[in-house]
């Protein structure tokens, strides 16, 4: 049984009767630009892809860059919600995922702004990121040594602690580019920089990564 | 740091990017291939990098709360409701607007040239007065003056007569709006003298 909550909601511009209701299947064969012209056609359910269709690459995107889960889903939310409201303005000639990513991106660096201004709300997420019980559950492989597991989690700490050690402009453009494999054209579209920018920026952040995790890799 | 013949270190980690995400033309690719088979200081670092960026990359991805699709429909379920009464909203100005802007606009078309003066005509005062009043009232000064209507006649306001003697005479009566509220009483000269 489809236990999957329904975002079913009042559309703004569904005019019922303009298309033939589709299927949650034939919805899922769908290219994004297919689901955003089928929503704004009135096919209420299309948004519900979107959502089931982005929601955990997004949360991970924001996660991996602002290092709050708790908040990285808040923000998650707030960028379907701002996609919602402007829907009718994408443009079909762009690419619908590097649309939301721009929204999730820019919300992700007012998050890090804020905290930059506010120390003890970075002091506060940088604490529940560290305790143990806000980890994701992990099946530990048996096949390692108690030593080995141990060397493994704390080079995960390490990295971790790397990735959050970069600068904000480039740590964005290094989770883009590493963790969700956006190429240099994607990136520059999303961030809003010129192409050698985001050149540039990579290479920064891949050598300060390189030189923080170096000690614990050699 | 090593320099060859062909390439310094330097170059090579400044354009690492280009080179690992082949962004480099084949020319220049082989130039960065051959460094790196020569270098020992920069196998390192493509070694530590490529280690790095796998621990990272491995580490386990987050999923949404179950709660996070139901919690979005609510908001957007929000974001529509207020989407309504904005619309509703600017509707109503819109409409109060444009309501106020015809009946200005009607009101100069009709005046013309003229400055926009509302005549606002009232409608005729009507009071029962007994007949025997009036007959009273006749005794007065203006009884007999056949200009003074008998309107003008007509004892006012009881409640301030009830006092019997000062203001129990006749009084110019202003054109009434109200039934309730006593208005002001312009008083005649020599009226009230008579009277006592």
């Amino acid at each position: 049984m489809d236990t999957k909550p329904n975002l079913e909601v009042t559309s703004r511009y569904a005019t019922p009767g303009e298309m033939e209701p589709l299927g949650r299947g034939e919805l899922k064969r769908l290219e994004d630009a297919e689901l955003v012209t089928q929503y704004l056609g009135g096919q209420r359910f299309a948004f519900n892809e979107i959502a089931e269709r982005y929601q955990d690459r997004l949360l991970n995107f924001i996660y991996r860059t602002i290092g709050d889960r708790d908040r990285a889903e808040d923000l998650v939310q707030e960028t379907f919600v701002r996609v919602y409201r402007h829907l009718h303005r994408f443009d079909p000639a762009r690419k619908f995922s590097t649309w939301i990513y721009t929204i999730a991106s820019n919300l992700a660096k007012n998050e890090l702004r804020n905290r930059a201004r506010n120390p003890l709300v970075l002091f506060h997420s940088l604490r529940k990121s560290w305790e143990a019980d806000h980890r994701p559950l992990e099946f530990e492989d048996t096949a390692y040594r108690p030593d080995d597991l141990f060397r493994k989690r704390r080079v995960r700490e390490q990295v971790e602690a790397a990735v959050a050690e970069l600068p904000e402009h480039h740590r964005v453009v290094f989770v883009l580019r590493e963790l969700e494999g956006k190429s240099y054209e994607e990136i520059s579209e999303i961030t809003g920089v010129t192409l050698g920018t985001v050149k540039s920026r990579l290479n920064r952040a891949r050598n300060r990564f390189a030189c923080i995790i170096a000690p614990m890799l050699d | 740091m090593m320099v060859c013949k062909e390439m310094a270190c330097k170059e090579f980690i400044e354009r690492y990017t280009e080179y690992v995400d082949g962004a480099l033309a084949p020319d220049e690719r082989r130039r960065f291939d051959a460094h790196l088979e020569g270098c020992k200081s920069c196998r390192r670092y493509q070694r530590v990098l490529t280690r790095g960026l796998a621990a990272w990359r491995a580490l386990p991805r987050v999923s949404t709360s179950p709660d996070f699709l139901p919690r979005l429909q609510h908001r957007l379920y929000h974001v529509d409701e207020s989407s309504k009464r904005s619309w509703r909203g600017h509707l109503g100005r819109a409409a109060a607007i444009a309501v106020a802007s015809a009946g200005l606009f009607t009101l100069g078309v009709s005046n013309g040239s003229q400055p926009l003066l509302v005549e606002v005509q009232l409608p005729p005062v009507m009071a029962d007065v007994p007949t025997e009043t009036v007959a009273e009232s006749r005794g007065s000064r203006f009884a007999d003056d056949p200009s003074v209507p008998d309107w003008f006649l007509v004892p006012f306001a009881p409640a301030l007569d009830d006092g019997g003697g000062l203001f129990g005479s006749t009084y110019a009566v202003p054109i009434a709006t109200s039934d309730s509220i006593p208005l002001p009483v312009e008083r005649r000269s020599g009226q009230l003298d008579e009277s006592r």
